[in-house]
Protein backbone atom coordinates (compact mmCIF):
# COMPACT_ATOMS: atom_id res chain seq x y z
CA UNK A 1 0.00 0.00 0.00
CA UNK A 2 2.84 2.09 0.45
CA UNK A 3 3.78 1.90 -2.91
CA UNK A 4 0.46 2.54 -4.78
CA UNK A 5 -0.73 6.09 -3.08
CA UNK A 6 -3.95 5.52 -5.25
CA UNK A 7 -6.97 7.13 -3.41
CA UNK A 8 -9.18 5.08 -5.92
CA UNK A 9 -8.04 2.17 -3.33
CA UNK A 10 -10.22 0.65 -0.71
CA UNK A 11 -8.82 -2.30 1.94
CA UNK A 12 -10.87 -3.97 3.67
CA UNK A 13 -8.65 -6.56 6.68
CA UNK A 14 -11.41 -9.25 7.39
CA UNK A 15 -9.40 -11.35 10.62
CA UNK A 16 -10.58 -14.72 11.30
CA UNK A 17 -10.22 -17.08 13.90
CA UNK A 18 -8.35 -19.67 12.27
CA UNK A 19 -4.84 -20.92 13.83
CA UNK A 20 -6.63 -20.19 17.72
CA UNK A 21 -7.21 -16.69 16.93
CA UNK A 22 -9.32 -14.68 19.49
CA UNK A 23 -10.54 -10.82 18.97
CA UNK A 24 -7.59 -9.85 21.17
CA UNK A 25 -4.99 -10.67 18.62
CA UNK A 26 -6.72 -8.23 16.10
CA UNK A 27 -4.78 -4.87 17.76
CA UNK A 28 -1.45 -5.98 17.58
CA UNK A 29 -1.85 -7.53 14.13
CA UNK A 30 -3.57 -4.65 12.64
CA UNK A 31 -0.08 -2.75 13.25
CA UNK A 32 0.80 -4.29 10.34
CA UNK A 33 -1.74 -2.24 7.85
CA UNK A 34 -1.57 1.12 9.28
CA UNK A 35 -2.68 2.82 5.59
CA UNK A 36 -5.44 4.92 6.18
CA UNK A 37 -7.58 3.53 3.42
CA UNK A 38 -7.25 0.31 5.26
CA UNK A 39 -10.15 -0.87 7.52
CA UNK A 40 -10.32 -3.98 10.31
CA UNK A 41 -12.83 -6.42 11.06
CA UNK A 42 -13.35 -9.11 13.11
CA UNK A 43 -15.17 -11.98 11.52
CA UNK A 44 -15.50 -14.70 14.41
CA UNK A 45 -17.99 -17.11 12.78
CA UNK A 46 -16.11 -16.67 8.92
CA UNK A 47 -19.11 -15.61 7.56
CA UNK A 48 -17.37 -14.23 4.69
CA UNK A 49 -15.03 -17.01 4.45
CA UNK A 50 -18.02 -19.56 4.71
CA UNK A 51 -19.92 -17.98 1.91
CA UNK A 52 -16.75 -17.72 -0.66
CA UNK A 53 -16.71 -21.42 -0.35
CA UNK A 54 -19.60 -21.86 -2.41
CA UNK A 55 -19.27 -18.78 -4.76
CA UNK A 56 -15.17 -20.05 -5.30
CA UNK A 57 -16.14 -23.72 -5.46
CA UNK A 58 -13.19 -24.47 -2.98
CA UNK A 59 -14.83 -26.79 -0.72
CA UNK A 60 -13.27 -25.12 2.47
CA UNK A 61 -13.97 -21.97 4.52
CA UNK A 62 -12.10 -19.42 2.82
CA UNK A 63 -9.38 -17.59 4.34
CA UNK A 64 -5.36 -16.62 3.76
CA UNK A 65 -7.61 -15.17 0.59
CA UNK A 66 -6.81 -11.94 -0.85
CA UNK A 67 -9.61 -10.42 -3.05
CA UNK A 68 -9.61 -7.53 -6.02
CA UNK A 69 -12.75 -6.07 -6.72
CA UNK A 70 -12.99 -3.43 -9.57
CA UNK A 71 -14.88 -0.30 -9.30
CA UNK A 72 -18.58 -0.55 -10.04
CA UNK A 73 -19.35 -3.77 -8.32
CA UNK A 74 -21.94 -4.01 -5.61
CA UNK A 75 -22.58 -6.38 -2.57
CA UNK A 76 -25.83 -7.67 -2.52
CA UNK A 77 -27.28 -8.95 0.76
CA UNK A 78 -27.63 -12.76 1.17
CA UNK A 79 -24.38 -13.51 -1.21
CA UNK A 80 -20.72 -12.31 -1.14
CA UNK A 81 -19.50 -10.39 -5.00
CA UNK A 82 -16.99 -12.26 -6.78
CA UNK A 83 -14.05 -11.46 -7.10
CA UNK A 84 -12.44 -9.95 -10.30
CA UNK A 85 -8.71 -11.23 -9.75
CA UNK A 86 -7.70 -13.20 -6.55
CA UNK A 87 -4.77 -14.71 -4.91
CA UNK A 88 -4.46 -17.25 -1.43
CA UNK A 89 -2.09 -19.29 0.75
CA UNK A 90 -4.76 -22.59 1.19
CA UNK A 91 -3.53 -25.99 0.34
CA UNK A 92 -5.23 -27.94 -2.44
CA UNK A 93 -6.88 -25.28 -3.99
CA UNK A 94 -6.51 -24.82 -7.38
CA UNK A 95 -9.07 -22.26 -8.25
CA UNK A 96 -6.62 -19.18 -8.05
CA UNK A 97 -3.06 -18.83 -7.72
CA UNK A 98 -0.68 -18.96 -4.95
CA UNK A 99 -0.20 -15.83 -3.39
CA UNK A 100 2.52 -13.85 -4.89
CA UNK A 101 3.00 -10.31 -3.43
CA UNK A 102 4.52 -8.93 -6.93
CA UNK A 103 1.53 -10.23 -8.64
CA UNK A 104 -0.87 -9.53 -6.70
CA UNK A 105 0.82 -5.39 -6.28
CA UNK A 106 0.62 -5.71 -10.22
CA UNK A 107 -3.06 -6.65 -10.50
CA UNK A 108 -3.51 -3.40 -8.16
CA UNK A 109 -1.34 -0.82 -9.72
CA UNK A 110 -3.06 -1.90 -13.29
CA UNK A 111 -6.78 -1.34 -11.71
CA UNK A 112 -5.93 2.07 -9.78
CA UNK A 113 -3.35 3.50 -12.53
CA UNK A 114 -0.41 3.32 -10.28
CA UNK A 115 2.76 2.63 -11.29
CA UNK A 116 4.12 -0.85 -11.78
CA UNK A 117 6.05 -2.38 -9.05
CA UNK A 118 9.58 -3.47 -10.22
CA UNK A 119 10.29 -6.47 -11.58
CA UNK A 120 6.83 -7.62 -12.66
CA UNK A 121 5.99 -7.27 -16.47
CA UNK B 1 69.07 -8.29 19.90
CA UNK B 2 65.57 -8.43 21.03
CA UNK B 3 63.05 -6.11 19.88
CA UNK B 4 60.16 -5.67 22.06
CA UNK B 5 56.82 -6.22 20.28
CA UNK B 6 54.75 -2.90 20.03
CA UNK B 7 52.12 -2.49 23.38
CA UNK B 8 50.35 0.12 20.98
CA UNK B 9 46.76 -1.84 20.58
CA UNK B 10 45.54 0.83 17.98
CA UNK B 11 48.15 -0.28 15.09
CA UNK B 12 45.39 -1.95 12.76
CA UNK B 13 46.90 -4.94 10.89
CA UNK B 14 49.57 -6.02 12.70
CA UNK B 15 48.08 -8.17 15.12
CA UNK B 16 43.94 -9.70 15.58
CA UNK B 17 41.78 -8.13 17.81
CA UNK B 18 41.76 -9.48 21.14
CA UNK B 19 39.49 -12.15 22.14
CA UNK B 20 38.11 -9.67 24.86
CA UNK B 21 37.54 -7.04 22.07
CA UNK B 22 35.53 -9.30 19.48
CA UNK B 23 33.45 -10.68 22.58
CA UNK B 24 32.33 -6.91 23.08
CA UNK B 25 31.99 -6.23 20.24
CA UNK B 26 29.94 -9.41 19.50
CA UNK B 27 27.45 -8.27 22.34
CA UNK B 28 26.66 -5.27 21.38
CA UNK B 29 26.08 -6.54 17.72
CA UNK B 30 23.85 -9.11 19.60
CA UNK B 31 22.10 -6.41 21.18
CA UNK B 32 21.25 -4.46 18.31
CA UNK B 33 19.73 -7.41 16.55
CA UNK B 34 17.67 -8.23 19.86
CA UNK B 35 16.62 -4.55 19.57
CA UNK B 36 15.45 -4.97 16.08
CA UNK B 37 13.63 -8.16 16.62
CA UNK B 38 12.02 -6.53 19.41
CA UNK B 39 10.61 -3.86 17.43
CA UNK B 40 10.18 -5.85 13.88
CA UNK B 41 6.32 -6.55 15.29
CA UNK B 42 5.45 -3.25 15.28
CA UNK B 43 8.06 -1.29 12.75
CA UNK B 44 7.37 1.67 10.09
CA UNK B 45 5.19 1.39 7.27
CA UNK B 46 8.90 1.54 5.48
CA UNK B 47 9.82 -2.56 7.08
CA UNK B 48 6.67 -3.77 7.27
CA UNK B 49 6.12 -4.37 3.43
CA UNK B 50 10.03 -6.07 3.37
CA UNK B 51 9.16 -8.21 6.34
CA UNK B 52 5.27 -9.17 4.78
CA UNK B 53 7.50 -9.81 1.42
CA UNK B 54 9.86 -12.26 3.04
CA UNK B 55 7.69 -14.19 5.50
CA UNK B 56 4.18 -13.66 3.48
CA UNK B 57 1.40 -12.38 5.78
CA UNK B 58 0.86 -15.36 7.88
CA UNK B 59 4.53 -15.26 9.16
CA UNK B 60 4.18 -11.58 9.36
CA UNK B 61 0.90 -11.94 11.59
CA UNK B 62 3.48 -14.39 13.51
CA UNK B 63 6.11 -11.98 13.94
CA UNK B 64 3.31 -9.30 15.04
CA UNK B 65 3.08 -11.82 17.75
CA UNK B 66 5.87 -10.64 19.49
CA UNK B 67 4.91 -7.42 20.38
CA UNK B 68 4.08 -8.31 24.34
CA UNK B 69 7.60 -9.56 24.83
CA UNK B 70 8.86 -6.20 22.94
CA UNK B 71 9.65 -4.73 26.36
CA UNK B 72 11.71 -7.46 27.72
CA UNK B 73 13.43 -7.75 24.31
CA UNK B 74 14.85 -4.18 24.62
CA UNK B 75 15.53 -4.36 28.61
CA UNK B 76 17.60 -7.22 27.69
CA UNK B 77 19.22 -5.67 24.82
CA UNK B 78 20.14 -2.77 26.95
CA UNK B 79 21.91 -5.09 29.10
CA UNK B 80 23.80 -6.53 27.04
CA UNK B 81 24.72 -3.22 25.18
CA UNK B 82 25.70 -2.33 28.92
CA UNK B 83 28.13 -5.24 29.52
CA UNK B 84 29.98 -4.50 25.98
CA UNK B 85 30.23 -0.59 27.23
CA UNK B 86 31.75 -1.70 30.16
CA UNK B 87 34.06 -4.28 28.97
CA UNK B 88 35.29 -1.53 26.28
CA UNK B 89 35.57 1.17 28.39
CA UNK B 90 36.40 0.36 32.00
CA UNK B 91 39.95 1.72 33.68
CA UNK B 92 42.72 0.07 31.92
CA UNK B 93 44.38 -2.84 34.23
CA UNK B 94 47.78 -3.90 34.03
CA UNK B 95 47.85 -5.81 31.42
CA UNK B 96 44.63 -4.42 29.25
CA UNK B 97 45.17 -2.69 25.61
CA UNK B 98 43.06 0.22 24.27
CA UNK B 99 40.14 -1.41 21.99
CA UNK B 100 40.39 -0.50 18.17
CA UNK B 101 38.83 2.09 16.94
CA UNK B 102 36.40 -0.15 14.99
CA UNK B 103 35.00 -2.35 17.79
CA UNK B 104 34.19 1.07 19.68
CA UNK B 105 32.42 2.25 16.66
CA UNK B 106 30.40 -0.57 16.10
CA UNK B 107 29.38 -0.45 20.19
CA UNK B 108 27.82 3.34 19.11
CA UNK B 109 26.47 2.38 15.92
CA UNK B 110 24.37 -0.79 17.76
CA UNK B 111 23.50 2.11 20.35
CA UNK B 112 22.02 3.97 17.85
CA UNK B 113 19.99 0.93 16.55
CA UNK B 114 18.54 0.48 20.13
CA UNK B 115 17.54 3.86 20.14
CA UNK B 116 15.67 3.88 16.82
CA UNK B 117 14.18 0.32 17.69
CA UNK B 118 12.54 2.58 20.96
CA UNK B 119 11.67 5.44 19.04
CA UNK B 120 10.13 3.01 16.75
CA UNK B 121 8.32 0.65 19.44
CA UNK B 122 7.31 3.56 21.06
CA UNK B 123 5.61 5.65 18.18
CA UNK B 124 3.48 1.97 16.90
CA UNK B 125 2.23 1.28 20.42
CA UNK B 126 -0.97 2.39 19.79
CA UNK B 127 -3.56 -0.16 18.72
CA UNK B 128 -5.81 0.56 15.59
CA UNK B 129 -9.95 -0.46 16.06
CA UNK B 130 -11.68 -2.61 13.89
CA UNK B 131 -15.33 -3.76 13.80
CA UNK B 132 -17.20 -7.11 14.47
CA UNK B 133 -19.22 -8.45 11.28
CA UNK B 134 -22.58 -9.78 12.22
CA UNK B 135 -24.58 -12.60 10.35
CA UNK B 136 -24.57 -10.33 7.24
CA UNK B 137 -21.48 -9.57 6.87
CA UNK B 138 -22.44 -6.03 8.11
CA UNK B 139 -20.70 -3.21 8.35
CA UNK B 140 -18.59 -4.36 6.04
CA UNK B 141 -20.68 -5.16 3.20
CA UNK B 142 -21.86 -1.34 3.94
CA UNK B 143 -18.04 -0.16 3.49
CA UNK B 144 -17.44 -1.87 0.22
CA UNK B 145 -20.79 -0.42 -1.21
CA UNK B 146 -19.98 2.92 -0.27
CA UNK B 147 -16.62 2.62 -1.85
CA UNK B 148 -18.03 1.46 -5.14
CA UNK B 149 -16.43 3.92 -7.57
CA UNK B 150 -12.85 2.74 -6.14
CA UNK B 151 -10.64 -1.17 -6.38
CA UNK B 152 -11.39 -2.61 -3.47
CA UNK B 153 -9.06 -5.70 -1.64
CA UNK B 154 -10.92 -7.72 0.74
CA UNK B 155 -8.07 -10.04 2.85
CA UNK B 156 -9.74 -13.00 4.65
CA UNK B 157 -6.31 -13.18 7.51
CA UNK B 158 -5.64 -14.86 10.47
CA UNK B 159 -3.93 -12.48 13.50
CA UNK B 160 -1.94 -15.22 14.66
Amino acid sequence: MEKNPSRNLAVYVVWVPELGAQPKHVPDAATLVRDPRARHYWDGDEVVGKAYNGVLGIGRIAWDSYFIFDPGKLWDAGSVPTPDFWMHQMSKVRQAPMLSPKVFAAQVAQRTGAAQPAGVR
Amino acid sequence: MEVSPSKNADNAGTKPAPVAEVAAASVGAGAALTAVVACSCCVSPVIAPLIVGVLGVSGAVTLAGIKPYTPWLLAGSLLMLGYAFWRTHRPAGECRVRPRRGVRAMLWISALVWMMAVASAALNAADLPFSTLDTAAEPLRAAFNADVGKTRIVMLVSPT
